[in-house]
């Protein structure tokens, strides 16, 4: 059955609900357009330079290999090191496919608000999206350690002298309270599913 | 669906229109048409008891049940 006997509930805040679907567009936008910095020479990422410092240590030589575009100290007695502009690609992709895990779920939170502006709090697609804003942040927050491992052994096996393997699993409080709130988003998006069938049978009676 | 809604054949003896009888028992046009088509799940008993009063008939002359071979 295609017709419903009443319009879909209306939300009060259409104007609150409009401002934080652009923010959450514009957050989702600037998740991406971040890992640009990686083709700034001014801006290199902090793991890149502790690795280099690993690196120096091990008495690896990673300095001056491709252009000069980036000298730095790493630290008081480590030598000048350049950042290959092939690292700094492999840096991004990598970067690029985790930030990207991130753009998706606020683009889901963009789409959450703009139903809800619309006025379609109770729909089985605002239960969905925000799974999946749920899904997306628990998701980003897994592939967190993974993604440093592989973007500092991606790096390393661009430069010459060895390669860095790092594994670093952590649990910080913040980490644990961020995949408590991602479980919470989850949960409420299989009760807000629930609520918009129960909605749609409260609908369908006259 | 073996719950059948004769409102139309209600409204048709007491020669009335939809738009007055939704009018008169406060809901919308567009709901009085789903109810006679019966495309809907349920219908209130306040609902009910205001057709009722409005078309001056008892609940079962409005509902009735015809079995289908689907029905349990």
């Amino acid at each position: 059955m295609n017709q419903t006997a009443t319009s879909p509930v209306p939300v009060p805040s259409t104007r609150f609900n409009m401002l934080l679907y652009w923010l959450t567009a514009a957050a989702a936008v600037l998740t991406l357009a971040l890992n640009g910095l990686a083709f700034i020479p001014a801006v290199v990422d902090p793991s890149l330079r502790d690795l280099a410092a690993a690196a120096s240590n091990t008495g690896t030589d990673v300095s001056v290999r491709m252009g000069a575009e980036i000298r730095y100290l790493s630290s008081a007695d480590s030598p000048e090191i350049t950042i290959l502009w092939s690292m700094r690609i492999v840096g991004f992709l990598i970067q690029l496919a985790h930030s990207a895990v991130l753009a998706y779920g606020l683009f889901a939170a963009a789409g959450l608000f703009r139903r809800f502006a619309d006025g379609l709090a109770f729909s089985p697609e605002t239960g969905r999206l925000l799974r999946r804003v749920g899904l997306a942040l628990l998701a980003y927050l897994l592939l967190g350690s993974p993604v440093n491992t592989l973007m500092i052994l991606a790096v390393t096996s661009l430069g010459p002298g060895e390669h860095v393997l790092s594994i670093g699993v952590g649990l910080s409080s913040e980490g644990v309270l961020m995949a408590l709130m991602a479980g919470l988003i989850i949960a409420l998006g299989h009760v807000l599913h629930d609520a918009a069938r129960l909605a749609e049978d409260h609908r369908q009676i006259v | 669906m073996a719950i059948v809604v004769n409102l139309d054949v209600m409204l048709a003896r007491r020669k009335m229109r939809s738009k007055e009888l939704a009018e008169q028992i406060g809901i919308t046009e567009q709901n009085v048409s789903l109810l006679k088509s019966g495309k809907v799940k349920g219908v209130r008993f306040d609902t009910l008891e205001k057709i009722c009063a409005a078309l001056e008939c008892q609940p079962g002359e409005i509902l009735e049940y015809r079995p289908d071979g689907n029905s349990v």
